[in-house]
């Protein structure tokens, strides 16, 4: 008589709760609405991408959406400023920049959604364009918040 | 000093980095505490119905299509 190993597991553990479902969260940056509402101008298919995005990413946050989604690269700008930033394509020339963290709830802080020529990433690469979008992504200020401060900083 | 000076992650860090500017008069601690109250102006969490719901008010907005 043949037994499947997987009816043997069942019948060992026959109490073995089911694993609890990850709650996946997002929130927006300081950047995010006015990218996406930049990016839609010249792409308006970006809306549906973000919502493909999104969708994959709260079915299973670990699952890359495509093969472009990665982390930045090591030695690069982006990665001095957002260590656990990643980026995905969602078009040719349009990336998504966002952050995972934590479990249930997973916590995907979604930073804007960018084209090469926003993120200095271009041919060729703009390095004073990297760091200064960097900057701004990991201190997600407002322009206004980012005014106001400088004027009180400056007296 | 400019904000975007002031990049530092670390309570300590952001404090070194704001004290070795500050010429506002105010006490350092004061200045990092505005700093960090609108540091990371994020959203607070939301669903991805939410978020959904969101992408579809801005896609009537703008005037775009939009299916989900």
């Amino acid at each position: 008589m043949l037994i499947s190993g997987q009816w043997l597991k069942n019948l060992a553990s026959p109490s073995k709760p089911n694993p609890v479902p990850n709650t996946v969260v997002f929130e927006r940056g300081s950047l995010w609405t006015d990218s996406l509402r930049s990016a839609v101008k010249d792409t308006p298919l970006v809306l549906q991408k973000i919502a493909e995005f999104e969708r994959a990413k709260a079915a299973n946050p670990l699952a890359p959406f495509g093969s472009s989604d990665k982390p930045f690269a090591s030695e690069g700008v982006y990665k001095n400023y957002l260590q656990k930033a990643r980026k995905a394509h969602l078009s040719p020339d349009i990336s998504v920049v966002y952050e995972l963290s934590g479990r249930n709830p997973t916590t995907i802080k979604l930073y804007g959604v960018f084209t090469h020529a926003d993120l200095g990433t271009g041919q060729p690469a703009n390095m004073k364009i990297q760091k200064n979008m960097a900057k701004r992504m990991a201190n997600s200020f407002s322009e206004e918040v980012e005014q106001f401060l400088n004027s009180l900083l400056q007296g | 000093m400019k904000l975007n000076e002031v990049t530092q992650p670390s309570e300590k860090a952001l404090f070194e980095a704001v004290d070795a500017h500050n010429d506002t008069g105010l006490l350092t601690e004061d200045v990092v505490k505005i700093i960090r109250s609108a540091d990371g102006l994020w959203s607070g969490p939301f669903t991805l119905e939410e978020s959904i719901a969101h992408l579809r008010a801005m896609a009537e907005e703008l005037g775009v299509p939009f299916e989900a």
